[in-house]
């Protein structure tokens, strides 16, 4: 596919670019008054539906409809999708193979925006018809299942999964063509890498089991990494601030949302040199990460908002902004 | 050798269209693709992304001027066609020449730059100046051949 391909693409995405929230549209909603005024502003900018229903979760669930109805419709190729939902796919197959030893119904747990068809998900992990599914969840899902069964905890299923997940993050990054993807993907495998290993830090594995646990690293040398966290979290630390990743580290001290924060705005930063780009998916990618923030600073908000959380306090967690 | 060229001046006239048109085919499709794009989300900005696609047709025009001067010439539109040597025939093809190049790369070009500028239209429409502006600049490398093949097919004796 040629990047000229993207121009209709590229062309929808910058006339919905001009619709994301502004600055101070954000800051009036941290400043609203009530929850109720925040919810009208919203509505005043599009986006609440008309039958005005005020649900946190159907707003959201809403709005990541729309941004994923649009995506589809306007790529040329679906197949490029397939990089920015692979995180909710392999944790919508967490969540499968989670409820079908449960017996419980997954759905309610699925994470949206995906290319999966997840009535066949459910279906196919339900009757071990795993070589059924995406070749990409197929070999990972039966290990999965069978380190479950072998072991009997969810815990291992979960830990092949993530690192199957970061393995397949890691791939696309070396397989895209786009520099801008690369960087990001390769941001998201470090920044979750040590999430990772600060749980297993935390939690006191041993070296084998965070090596198993930590997916590829970039910025990062795993062996290193893993060592660390198996030293403790002060080791850990330790090495990081000595990375690039030095200033996420450094919030991670102290608080996880911050860490979250800072990864996202950090990711967008990354996003945001596709400003300048008219041709190929890096516009259309970089939209699904700024519209993505901007609905998590939106479900923020407002879910701050109703628990009458302090406007200081709201500017600390919203994320940054892409226009 | 009066066929020969004949013959040679014809494929002058005949490169002249046919890249000068493959150029401007390929620009005006592209800012197409990219107008339906924000038209699609926004209908109001059709004149300001009409001008935009009009840009890069310019170049199969000015490939078609030229040509149709080759067959004023040759007298091939009158039916009282000249006797033209190989040097002539020569001559009138390397005249085609700048228009035919010239039209195809400056088409293909200021098309990239024009559908870009739809994109700066779909996201800033008070933009529309600009974006007619910077498309602009690349017509004057469609012009510049086009001189150039307009001023040699008139010297030709």
């Amino acid at each position: 596919m040629k990047d000229t391909d993207y121009a209709y693409a590229v062309a929808r995405i910058r006339a919905n670019e001009g619709k994301l929230l502004t600055g101070a549209q954000v800051e009036a909603l941290t400043d609203a008054p009530s929850f109720e005024r925040a919810l009208q502003d919203l509505k005043n900018l599009g986006w609440l539906a008309d039958d005005g229903e005020a649900e946190i979760s159907a707003i959201i669930g809403r709005q990541n409809a729309a941004l994923w109805d649009l995506l589809q419709a306007v790529v040329p190729d679906k197949d490029d999708l397939g990089a920015l939902t692979a995180l909710n796919d392999f944790f919508n197959l967490k969540a499968a193979l989670k409820c079908m030893l449960t017996e419980q119904d997954p759905t309610p747990l699925y994470q949206m925006p995906t290319l999966l068809d997840l009535d066949a998900l459910t279906e196919n992990v339900n009757a071990h018809a795993f070589d059924r599914l995406p070749p990409f969840l197929a070999a990972c899902a039966k290990r999965a299942f069978e380190a479950a069964h072998r072991t009997e905890s969810g815990q291992s299923a979960d830990i092949l999964v993530d690192e199957a997940a970061l393995r397949f993050l890691a791939d696309k990054a070396e397989e895209t063509g786009s520099d801008l993807l690369r960087e990001i993907f390769r941001f998201l495998c470090d920044s979750t890498n040590i999430k990772v290993a600060l749980r297993c830090a935390r939690t006191g594995k041993d070296l084998s089991f965070t090596e198993s646990a930590v997916g590829p690293c970039f910025a990062l040398e795993k062996s290193v990494l893993c060592y660390a966290a198996v030293q403790g979290e002060a080791a850990l630390f330790n090495y990081l601030s000595a990375t690039p990743l030095s200033g996420g580290a450094a919030l991670l001290k102290n608080s996880t949302s911050a860490f979250e924060k800072w990864c996202d705005d950090t990711v967008l930063e990354k996003a945001k040199a596709a400003k300048y780009v008219f041709f190929g998916f890096d516009p259309i990618a970089a939209y699904f990460f700024a519209k993505t923030a901007e609905i998590k600073t939106v479900r923020i908000l407002l879910s701050a908002k109703k628990a009458g959380v302090a406007p200081e306090i709201i500017k600390e967690r919203v994320r940054a902004l892409y226009v | 050798m009066t066929n020969l060229g004949l013959a040679l001046a014809l494929f002058g006239a005949a490169f002249a269209v046919i890249f000068a048109g493959i150029g401007s085919a390929k620009g005006v499709g592209l800012v197409g693709q990219a107008s339906a794009g924000a038209l699609s989300e926004d209908s109001s900005l059709f004149g300001k992304v009409l001008i935009l696609q009009l840009l890069p047709g310019t170049q199969g025009l000015y490939g078609f001027i030229i040509a149709i001067f080759v067959l004023i010439r040759t007298g091939i539109l009158s039916g009282d066609v000249a006797e033209l040597t190989w040097v002539q025939g020569l001559l009138y093809l390397a005249s085609c020449l700048p228009i035919a190049f010239g039209g195809l790369l400056s088409g293909i070009h200021q098309g990239k730059v024009a559908a870009a500028g739809v994109s700066l239209v779909a996201k800033k429409p008070d933009q529309s100046g600009r974006a007619i502006t910077m498309a602009s600049l690349v017509e004057f490398y469609a012009i510049l051949p086009f001189l150039i093949s307009f001023l040699a097919v008139f010297r030709i004796g």
